[in-house]
């Protein structure tokens, strides 16, 4: 029974959960590594299960510790070409072809370049979708910090784009 | 008019206070073809948004995962592990002690019946009648022997018991005259008292 519902409830976390190490280690192994540390670790709690109030919740959270924990104890460096490699399955989506990659490439070098709280807002919210009350709970900030960190990660991109092509549009 | 709305969408948008729908509709608007010059690059954003959601663990993540959670299954102990395994065995009267209390009681009821039923198992009772039989010079007195060695001849049997009964009446007479001879006695010392 706890493994049904491991594979149906826990297992389909797994891409998010990838995404949000991947965001914070910017290594895929290591991203892998993590989401299944933790999820061995979710399966070794499954008594506790019922008694949590967000099994999503308790699942990022617990990435976002053990990345951190990661990053503390190494300095990591920029893994572009291996981001690259793993994002190729959307090279045929027509919508990548409207895509100018030059843009891309900045934008996606000054959102690894944001600061880590701005970086985390971001990547909830734009790439996952969270609340601002789901965002606040999981990274353990008000809904002001929430809005002000979304606000300047999402100014910086902004900047990004226009500061080079001297564009500034709404 | 559609513009008018993306417009003040995108406004809100970069002044963070867009409503996850809002934002949702603006990335649907960002995915037509053709959009005004000036939002051009805003499509990146996106477009960027949207590719990095799309990002996954290798493919054997999943079949890695599970084997991982297979292996720890098969070392943790505890008996929570039924998915994967066979449920360990539990001590017998740990899950239910009643069981110990029920086995008790068949065999105290087993071991009455074995008493009860003649010949079967020796008694003290039994013990003394037996001993007591021997001692009258009867080896046909006694429920075991009688049972089991029976007098083809009802004459003889007749004889046999005469002997047992004459053998225990004298006995009886025997026990009663010492009784007899003690009462004696406690009289005499009781009026001798009551003179004195």
């Amino acid at each position: 029974m706890s493994l049904d519902l491991f594979t149906q409830r826990i297992l389909p976390m797994k891409d998010k959960l990838f995404r949000f190490a991947f965001r914070l280690l910017q290594n895929v192994q290591e991203a892998e590594d993590v989401v299944q540390d933790v999820m061995v670790r979710v399966w070794s709690k499954k008594e506790e299960w019922a008694l949590w109030q967000s099994i999503e919740g308790y699942c990022m959270t617990a990435i976002r510790n053990s990345c951190l924990d990661r990053i503390r104890k190494k300095k990591l460096l920029s893994v572009q070409e291996e981001r690259a490699a793993h994002i190729s399955s959307t090279d045929k989506d027509p919508y990548e072809n409207m895509m100018n990659k030059e843009i891309l490439t900045r934008i996606r070098k000054c959102v690894d370049a944001l600061p880590e709280n701005q970086q985390q807002v971001v990547h909830l919210r734009e790439m996952e979708g969270f609340s601002y009350n789901e965002i606040a709970d999981l990274l353990n900030m008000s809904l002001e910090q929430v809005k002000i960190n979304l606000f300047r990660g999402r100014n910086a991109i902004k900047k990004s784009i226009t500061k080079e092509e001297g564009l500034w549009n709404r | 008019m559609e513009q008018v709305m993306i417009a003040a969408l995108l406004e809100k948008y970069w002044l963070a206070e867009t409503t996850v729908e809002e934002e949702r509709q603006l990335a649907e608007y960002f995915r037509q073809p053709v959009i005004p010059a000036q939002w051009e690059p805003w499509r990146n954003v996106f477009a960027y948004f949207e590719t990095e959601a799309q990002i996954t663990p290798g493919e054997d993540f999943e079949a890695r995962l599970l084997e991982r959670i297979r292996q720890a299954e098969a070392t943790a102990p505890g008996p929570s592990n039924s998915d994967l395994r066979a449920a360990p065995v539990r001590p017998l009267f740990r899950r239910a002690p009643w069981w110990a209390a029920a086995a008790v009681i068949i065999l105290a009821l087993g071991i009455s019946r074995l008493a009860e039923s003649p010949g079967a198992a020796t008694t003290p009772n039994d013990s003394v009648a037996q001993s007591g039989a021997a001692n009258a010079g009867t080896t046909t007195s006694g429920e075991a022997t009688a049972i089991k060695d029976t007098y083809d001849d009802p004459q003889q049997a007749l004889a046999a018991i005469r002997r047992a009964l004459g053998t225990a009446s004298a006995k009886m007479n025997h026990g009663r005259n010492i009784t007899q001879k003690q009462i004696d006695r406690m009289n005499d010392g009781l009026q001798s008292a009551i003179a004195n």
